[in-house]
């Protein structure tokens, strides 16, 4: 085993010079160079005397993002939970606390030992007198990048380390609706390899952006990022504006992505993409330009979706009229658009954000018969992809060995009888959450089973912040106060911090050593996270303050099977190692591209930049069936409609959103959409001085059309109240045409900031979009968030405004 | 609900399956070459097909899809290949039973004698088949809460692992070799 100390000894620190004629002088001024990953980049970050100076994307980033310039500011952030620290009502009575308290009381500082200790008895308490179902440990989040430090994984391993049985959650609130549909219509899921965009440059003649923001979005990846996808959508524009490529935006912004591009915008009625498609599928069906051929060899069930499509199931053709009346665009344009993608070779490109939407299933599902109908799927440049907008999918593809982590321990089989995870019996499609903590013992269905929720009584929450992802803000804070244990661990003070009983300090990535793979899609490099500054206070690394609860279990073996971090990391490279060997890549050592920090994959795939999606299925659709039952792409899925479900049939359908403009009142007349933030990672990053690049007199943004701002007697930067009768929240007013009429725009991310905290009801002073959204699955099949469907009411805030509370540290006794 | 019907729809393939396989419990341990009892290349063998002894010779039983005889799966609806034959074998088969499955395809079932070189690579035991593919699972814990093998079906797994290659760190044959093993899991009479 490769220990630390040993390694230290081997090479010595990077940068710090040897000791002079026996005096250590270069103690007085010393500075050193290391690599570090985030997910929004990777950097080389210079540290003088123990501090970080400066920090520089690395060289195989030509796009680097802005975030990445807030390095210093988020590291040494005011916000930072430097000490293990216990609300003191909690510290005084344990679990017969005012659970109410949670979000007033002060916090107590305290020792780690004491902490572990209070945590120890915690979990053995509540394991034996609730039993199994009683802990959630299905936290989520975009935790710091590491395939060591990745603490949900920790977590579950600790508890599987020593015993401790969980509730588990199941899938993500980015994919809710898309990760369980997808499998029943083309047997795969949306992380499957999509058609190159050099392809797409050279072929493509249309090309449709749904609700699809890539040039925001792919400042991120799930693994660390080289940014390298925006050099293949340079191609796309160049060749677009030589080719004269039709490219169409349909989303109610226009989006960065569209001005990138110049593309042509269709402000389309928010949550009514469905109808948009179902129009164009009619006029495509009833004047032939269907691709008949297409149907009837690779897909089954369209006679349904056509008895459907013609109103002759529910006597309601739906025709561009029909579909003209639900999105407000008109029947001409939903013709043109029909007559332009049967003509030229045309991708379809939705994102994510149309299935955080009611009945957010059928998008994708619409998607697909769509591109079924115009029979361009496995032509170069023609057909779907639809997680274009992530982690850099289509783009040039490298040669690259995979990167194993740390597991969570071996899986179990928990049966079948009811809804079972590896690890759980009772898990739960991940946006239930409050709905779970509210009602023990409810049933819910989802996706052909029945699920009914555990009774909680301790979550331990681990590098996510539920405060600012979870719809519904203040339904979350009643359910938040159900449970008699809350734990959360994170580097920052979030609101999810504030609201816990303990709260535990975690490093951030430049205080740690630790391995990420860089461009998780496109086989970039790996990189050493190398740990360049000392842990801010008293914070610990995840994987040992996992590694110190299990030790109190007296089951520290088992956690670490013997390896401290480094050695993980080192085992962890060995594996790549091992596979770039079969691969022909050249890989140095471990020792050595510790010590150069990176090691880059420049050799491209033979198809890297020419890889056709479904290509080999549409060659020979008996050789290489889909994995789906009939092997084809199912257009009617009999296994959904078995389940007779009335939120979502066995083919794709427009189902009317809880709420949208069709359903408009006097009192909420505008449809709220809340996309993804530009200058920050979902919450990540909001306290950092960025904020002061996007917010409006310190609030989040709100995005108001001119037209609806003069109405409501708005002006540019005023604070605005908005609101529903789900809550209200404080926001700055930004107005702009690249808002759809009757739309506001929120980007998800704003930290909570009740002006009562903890309180149901209370007004969020610095503009938290989730206290307004709507907290529903988007259907009895995937569950999945509908944060993009809700309505509101916006006009100018007339009180006195109060301060921004939530980037100074809470009070801490 | 959905799980019951596909119990019912496996079960009766097992039914199918019981008078000729299922009480021999031999399996092949390594994707192998396949041999006419006078030592002919048929094709090959895949890692966890059941076979059956047969004096000298080794029997194995499953579908072959009408318009696509080469390849030998588990049953018409667990798309497992069990073994691909080259076109000159395709007349050496035994057709057990025919059927039309609900998507109007044909399926035959079918069955082959053939020999390996080195039958060593036939274990009775199942449950040591898959030491390393079990540990490979575990990979799947490591961004995410591993899905049960029950949660898709053997036709899904494939494909669903192969989106997953880098960040699980699997090579090619990694990629093929779990797919495999989570079809297999994924039966529940397996």
């Amino acid at each position: 085993m490769f220990s630390r100390r040993s390694f230290l000894k081997i090479t010595g620190l990077v940068g710090v010079s040897a000791p002079l004629l026996g005096a250590d002088y270069s103690l007085l001024n010393t500075t050193k160079k290391v690599t570090s990953a985030t997910h929004w980049g990777t950097d080389e970050v210079t540290i003088t005397n123990g501090i970080i100076v400066d920090s520089k994307p690395l060289p195989w980033d030509k796009h680097p993002s802005l975030m990445q310039s807030a390095l210093k500011s988020r590291t040494y952030n005011q916000t930072r939970v430097e000490y293990p620290y216990v609300r003191e009502g909690f510290l005084r009575n344990r679990h017969e606390s005012d659970t109410s308290k949670r979000g007033q009381e002060k916090f107590i500082r305290v020792s780690w030992d004491k902490v572990n200790e209070i945590i120890y008895e915690e979990l053995n308490r509540v394991q034996s007198n609730y039993g199994d179902d009683s802990i959630y440990a299905g936290s989520y989040g975009w935790f710091g990048v590491g395939k060591l430090n990745n603490p949900q994984t920790l977590l579950k391993r600790m508890l599987n380390s020593t015993g401790i049985q969980f509730v588990d959650s199941k899938g993500t609130y980015s994919t809710g609706a898309i990760n369980v549909i997808l499998p029943y219509i083309i047997g795969t899921n949306h992380h499957h390899r999509h058609t190159s965009l050099e392809t797409i440059a050279k072929h493509t003649e249309t090309l449709i952006l749904i609700g699809n923001d890539f040039y925001n979005t792919q400042q991120i990846d799930w693994s660390s990022t080289a940014h390298t996808g925006y050099k293949n959508w340079e191609s796309i524009k160049k060749q677009a504006q030589k080719r004269g490529m039709n490219i169409i935006s349909i989303d109610p912004q226009i989006t960065a992505s569209s001005k990138y591009l110049g593309a042509k915008n269709i402000q389309i009625k928010p949550n009514t993409d469905v109808a948009l498609m179902i129009g164009i599928a009619n006029y495509l069906y009833t004047n032939k330009l269907h691709n008949e051929e297409f149907l009837k060899r690779y897909t089954i069930g369209f006679d349904k979706f056509k008895d459907y499509l013609l109103g002759l199931t529910d006597k309601t053709p739906k025709t561009p009229k029909w579909a003209a009346n639900i999105t407000g665009i008109s029947e001409e344009e939903i013709i043109s658009l029909a007559k332009l993608m049967s003509t030229t070779r045309t991708m379809i490109m939705p994102g994510w954000a149309l299935q955080r939407a009611d009945h957010g299933e059928q998008t994708n599902w619409m998607v697909i018969t769509l591109a079924s109908m115009l029979g361009q799927m496995g032509k170069e440049g023609g057909g779907f992809g639809s997680s274009y907008h992530y982690s850099a999918a289509g783009a040039t593809k490298h040669n690259a060995p995979g990167l194993p982590g740390i597991t969570a321990g071996n899986p179990v089989n928990n049966g079948d009888a009811s809804y079972a995870t590896s690890f759980s019996k009772k898990a739960i499609p991940v946006a239930r959450v409050s709905d779970m903590l509210l009602n023990p013992g409810k049933t819910i269905d989802f996706n052909g089973e029945k699920v009914t929720y555990a009774d909680i009584k301790m979550i331990w929450w681990a590098g996510g912040n539920p405060m600012h992802h979870q719809q519904d803000r203040n339904t979350m804070v009643k359910a938040w106060g159900k449970p008699e244990v809350i734990i959360n661990q994170d580097p920052f003070w979030t609101a999810s911090s504030r609201m816990a009983d303990i709260v535990l300090p975690a490093t951030t990535e430049i205080e740690r050593n630790d391995i990420v793979s860089v461009g998780s899609k496109t086989g970039i490099g790996i990189i050493a996270i190398k740990q360049g500054i000392e842990p801010v206070g008293e914070s610990k690394n995840d994987y040992d303050i996992f590694k110190d609860i299990a030790a109190k279990f007296g089951k520290e073996e088992v956690f670490t099977e013997g390896k401290d971090q480094l050695g993980w990391t080192e085992t962890f490279y060995n594996a790549s190692l091992k596979q770039s060997k079969f691969k022909n890549i050249s890989m140095p050592s471990f020792k050595e591209f510790w010590e150069k920090g990176y090691v880059e994959f420049d050799t491209v795939l033979p198809d890297g930049d020419s890889y056709n999606a479904f290509e080999n299925f549409v060659e020979d659709p008996l050789m290489s069936p889909l994995g789906t039952p009939s092997g084809k792409i199912e257009l009617f899925s009999r296994k959904i409609a078995s389940f007779g479900y009335d939120d979502c049939y066995g083919h794709a359908a427009w189902f009317e959103p809880v709420e949208y403009l069709g359903k408009k009142t006097d009192e909420t007349p505008f449809h709220l959409v809340s996309p993804h933030p530009k200058d920050r990672l979902h919450s990540q990053m909001n306290n950092t001085i960025l904020r002061e690049v996007y917010e409006v007199q310190g609030r989040e943004p709100a995005f108001i059309n001119p037209k609806n701002a003069k109405e409501k007697g708005i002006k540019n930067g005023d604070v605005v109240l908005v609101s529903n009768e789900r809550g209200k929240i404080l926001a700055g007013a930004v107005i702009t045409k690249d808002i759809r009429e009757n739309v506001i725009m929120i980007c998800e991310g704003a930290w909570y900031d009740p002006q009562e905290s903890g309180v149901d009801g209370s007004l969020c002073v610095h503009g938290d979009v989730n206290v307004l959204t709507y907290d529903k699955g988007t259907s009895k099949l995937a569950q999945g968030n509908i944060a993009h469907t809700a309505l509101v009411n916006i006009e100018k805030y007339t009180g006195k405004i109060p301060p921004i509370t939530v980037f100074s540290k809470p009070n801490l006794g | 609900m959905a799980r019951k019907l596909y119990s019912i729809i496996l079960g009766c393939c097992v039914l199918f399956l019981l008078p000729t396989i299922a009480f021999s419990g031999d399996f092949i341990t390594n994707k192998q070459t396949m041999f006419t009892p006078d030592k002919k290349e048929i094709g090959y063998i895949n890692k966890g097909a059941e076979v059956e002894k047969k004096n000298d010779n080794l029997s194995i039983t499953g579908w072959v899809m009408d318009g696509n005889e080469y390849i030998i799966f588990y049953s018409n609806t667990a798309r497992i290949r069990l073994a691909r034959i080259d076109k000159i074998y395709i007349k050496d088969m035994t057709i057990l039973k025919t059927i039309k499955d609900e998507y109007d395809v044909t399926w035959k079932q079918v069955s082959l004698e053939f020999t390996l070189d080195d039958n060593t690579k036939i274990s009775s035991s199942r449950a040591t088949l898959w030491d390393k593919e079990t540990k490979l699972y575990q990979r799947c814990g490591s961004c995410h809460t591993n899905f049960p093998p029950h949660e898709f079906t053997p036709n899904q797994w494939p494909q669903l692992i192969k989106t997953m290659k880098s960040n699980a760190g699997l090579t090619n044959d990694d990629v093929k070799q779990l797919g495999v093993y989570l079809q297999y899991q994924s039966i529940k009479e397996y």
